[in-house]
């Protein structure tokens, strides 16, 4: 049996669209809140993109799994490895930690993020506290990732 | 090191020294003035009347409205130079206030004031023109006397818009009603069309009831132009030219007024400075004949204070008392200049009471280490080093500014070392060299790094978790430094030393596996006695025996808190990795980028993109998730914060620095 290849193509392909969407979603929600913040002072500018930019990680997250799956099934060096079914489920679950923790931490590092911003909006001397909000929520992306980092390591090829 | 030692001052002097006496102490910049309050022993003296407040304020909004007018008519490359490569110039206080009194400033507001007044007004009358003129286009064609077309006695003009598909239907409508009207189309296109109407005084109800059913817009003009459209268009065309050289005119005068009154910027410090110590002036009390300021000063500088005030006034007294209990005292990090850019990252979270630790030399060392792990790449590490470098020294900034570029560049240095560990130099580049330097590489890589976390990443996150262990240590034991520091040593042996004896116990019952039996049981020995001083001693503020020993039992599910805490360091392993695999991510795309003649661009192109992206993704990440592990790991455990700012009464300028005057 060697179609376990097509479970790794689904691995990554789960790691990296889930984990998009739930940053697209969260910095979406991010960027509704910061464009109402700047109709009323433009010059926050820069602190709202810097808050906007923070749940757009988990897509990184996700692309970087994605990437190691193909890397590790040889894609880019034009060789890609034989996969026993058996292999190819490994990996795929490999990837769901990364899928699953990007696309809910992605959309509710977003909340936190819009609410961060209307936090500068009315006090910008707690930028530091604003800033460090969301990036409570983060850490669940960053412990998925490690997850699937290490589940990936483990699977024998 | 740590927090400033702050005393509290007095200084009672004769009421004809108050000028000088601020100024001296302004011009000093080290001590901070506060409000006497009203339990002192002079709550009943009187207010100092703000006599010249209000002129300063009104004199400093008017420089302020005179720069902030004049700041777009300056030279450009000025501009560019002023905002951000030219220093502040150095300027001698007594100098500029002899500028100010030469400078007829009321005058030159005058001048700024009609100026822009004028401004204004030319901007209305262009866009009231530019409104006609766009109306008027319409009906260019029509050859008419628009202001006199409905004053002859027999025929009436009716101007509109009309719905071009209906346009054959009205024509024959009203030529079927009456012959003597005319309907001339001026413009057509695809959805209306203007049209005037031409008919008898007599006829006009009759046409006017027709065209309603058309839905006929009626065209009022009623401007004071005369002449047909053409003509009115051609003048207004003419008075718009004017209005443009009238505005070129403007402008030059600002810019001749922006030339000669450069001295504008520094009388804007000038009244600023002046306007500080006038606001100052509401926390003094007077008696008949002396005055009284109480304020905050550093320790430090106690002796310099008194030495200034001994060489420039004689009545004078000055007191100096330790803050009291219920003081709030202003906090002053004082640290090495090493160690002063990561007070940014204390300040971030919020100033440590006064009575506490300045946990910032200790966090130094920690954020310098673990932002070197989550960069962990030596080109961006360089090239972060390098940016904030060059922008330290070459951009005209402020101290805060300057300090946290300086942090910046630190943490630079840290992602050097990071990437030299791991062996990561733009992620994986070294591999991409043509095989003569591959000496170099295999030195680099395989001598000079520790560990290589793609291949085998459990030895990195290992020592991600020990860091995350130390730190955590060394909160529990600051803790208990602050508890023996406050005369609480048994508190501290039952709270803290306690938890140190249950967590090295529990690490080393966890490797048991990997050291002589003998330690085992040590480690047992260890746990035992940690967890019973807890289950012990934790409850000893409640009288029950019962609920004594029930809260030290449930105390015991802090263990749980810590090990996510050690856990919550993995990151540092992560966000490492993170960084060199997007890396060589964008180094892989790139050499795919195999297209003849534009390829090596388009590598290069992928290769900077991409490079610059992950350096500002991973550096950011780096900083927040670093100062996370500081606030939420590292401060919950010692740190109590709260405190205010040391807010020195000084010279603070905008445009030129200050130099302290000399000659007295």
């Amino acid at each position: 049996m060697t179609d376990g290849i097509v479970l790794a193509y689904l691995g990554a392909a789960l790691a990296i669209g889930l984990a998009g969407s739930g940053s697209a979603i969260g910095v979406g929600i991010a960027g509704t809140a910061g464009t109402g913040i700047m109709t009323e002072d433009p010059s926050k500018f820069g602190l709202v993109l810097l808050l906007q930019a923070l749940p757009g990680t988990q897509g990184i997250y996700g692309l970087l799994v994605g990437f190691l799956v193909l890397t590790n099934i040889g894609i880019f060096s034009g060789e890609p490895v034989v996969l026993t079914i058996d292999q190819g489920l490994q990996i795929l679950n490999a990837c769901l930690p990364i899928a699953i923790t990007g696309f809910f931490s992605g959309i509710y590092q977003g909340k936190t993020s819009a609410g961060a911003i209307g936090l500068i909006a009315r006090r910008p001397e707690e930028t530091g506290k604003a800033v460090v909000m969301p990036a409570m929520v983060e850490t669940y992306a960053v412990l998925a990732l490690l997850g699937s980092i290490l589940l990936l390591n483990g699977v024998v090829i | 090191m740590a927090i400033s030692k702050v005393n509290k001052f007095h200084i009672f002097a004769h009421l004809s020294i108050k000028e000088s006496l601020l100024k001296e102490l302004q011009k000093l910049g080290f001590v901070e003035i506060i409000h006497i309050g009203k339990k002192t022993a002079f709550h009943d003296w009187k207010n100092i009347e703000e006599n010249s407040e209000s002129d300063v304020s009104v004199e400093l909004n008017k420089v302020k409205f005179c720069i902030d007018l004049l700041f777009d008519y300056q030279n450009e490359d000025k501009k560019a130079r002023q905002s951000l490569f030219s220093s502040k110039k150095t300027m001698d206080y007594n100098k500029i206030a002899e500028l100010f009194r030469q400078l007829d400033h009321d005058r030159l507001y005058q001048q700024c004031k009609e100026l822009d007044n004028d401004l204004n007004h030319i901007k209305l009358q262009e866009n009231r023109l530019k409104a006609i003129e766009q109306e008027l286009q319409d009906w260019k064609e029509l050859d008419l006397n628009l202001s006199k077309m409905n004053q002859t006695k027999y025929v009436r003009y009716l101007l509109g818009s009309i719905a071009t598909s209906d346009l054959e239907t009205f024509m024959n409508d009203v030529n079927g009603k009456s012959k003597t009207t005319l309907v001339l189309s001026i413009k057509e296109d695809k959805n209306k069309s203007k049209i005037v109407v031409i008919g008898l005084e007599e006829n006009i109800e009759e046409i006017k009831n027709i065209s309603q059913q058309y839905h006929f817009e009626t065209y009022q003009y009623n401007y004071s132009f005369a002449g047909n459209p053409k003509e009115i268009i051609e003048e207004i065309s003419e008075q718009l030219t004017e209005i443009t050289k009238r505005r070129k005119e403007i402008e030059k005068k600002l810019k001749e007024i922006y030339k000669n009154n450069q001295s504008i910027y520094p009388i804007y410090d000038f009244l600023s400075i002046n306007k500080e110590k006038e606001d100052t002036k509401r926390h003094l009390k007077k008696s008949e004949n002396t005055f009284v300021i109480k304020g905050w000063i550093q320790k430090k500088d106690i002796s310099r204070l008194k030495d200034n005030l001994k060489d420039h006034f004689k009545t004078y007294e000055v007191h100096f008392t330790a803050p009291k209990e219920d003081d709030q005292v202003p906090v002053a990090l004082e640290n090495h200049k090493l160690v002063k850019p990561f007070e940014v990252i204390t300040e971030l979270y919020s100033l440590p009471n006064y009575y506490e630790i300045d946990p910032t030399p200790i966090l130094s060392i920690f954020y310098f280490i673990f932002f070197g792990f989550c960069l962990s790449d030596v080109g961006y590490g360089a090239v972060l080093a390098f940016l904030s470098y060059l922008a330290m020294t070459k951009l005209a900034l402020g101290d805060g500014a300057k300090k946290f570029l300086k942090l910046l560049y630190y943490c630079g240095i840290a992602g050097i070392f990071g990437g030299i560990i791991i062996g990561s130099w733009f992620g994986d580049i070294l591999d991409y060299l043509p095989s003569t330097f591959s000496g170099v590489r295999n030195f680099l890589i395989q001598k000079l790094a520790i560990f290589n976390p793609t291949d085998n990443p459990i030895p990195l996150l290992i020592l991600s978790l020990s860091l995350g262990v130390i730190q955590v240590y060394t909160g529990i034991i600051l803790k208990f430094y602050d508890n023996v520091k406050k005369g609480k040593l048994v508190d501290g042996l039952m709270d803290q030393v306690s938890w140190l004896f249950l967590l090295t116990g529990l690490i080393l019952v966890l490797v048991q596996g990997m050291m002589p039996p003998v330690l085992g049981k040590f480690a047992w020995f260890l746990l035992l006695i940690g967890v019973l001083t807890i289950i012990l001693t934790r409850g000893r503020a409640n009288r029950n025996y019962l609920i004594k020993i029930g809260s030290g039992i449930l105390s015991l599910y802090d263990i749980t808190g810590y090990f996510s805490d050690v856990l919550s360091y993995s990151r540092l392993f992560a966000l490492g990795l993170a960084t060199g695999i997007i890396a060589k991510m964008f180094n892989m795309l790139a050499t795919m980028a195999n297209v003849p003649y534009i390829g090596i661009f388009l590598t290069l192109m992928i290769l900077f993109i991409g490079h610059v992206f992950n350096l500002l993704i991973s550096g950011l990440s780096a900083f927040i998730h670093d100062a996370r592990l500081q606030y939420v790991e590292f401060f919950t455990k010692f740190y109590q914060a709260g405190g205010v700012a040391f807010k020195p009464f000084s010279f603070k300028t905008r445009y030129v620095k200050i130099e302290e005057t000399q000659n007295k």
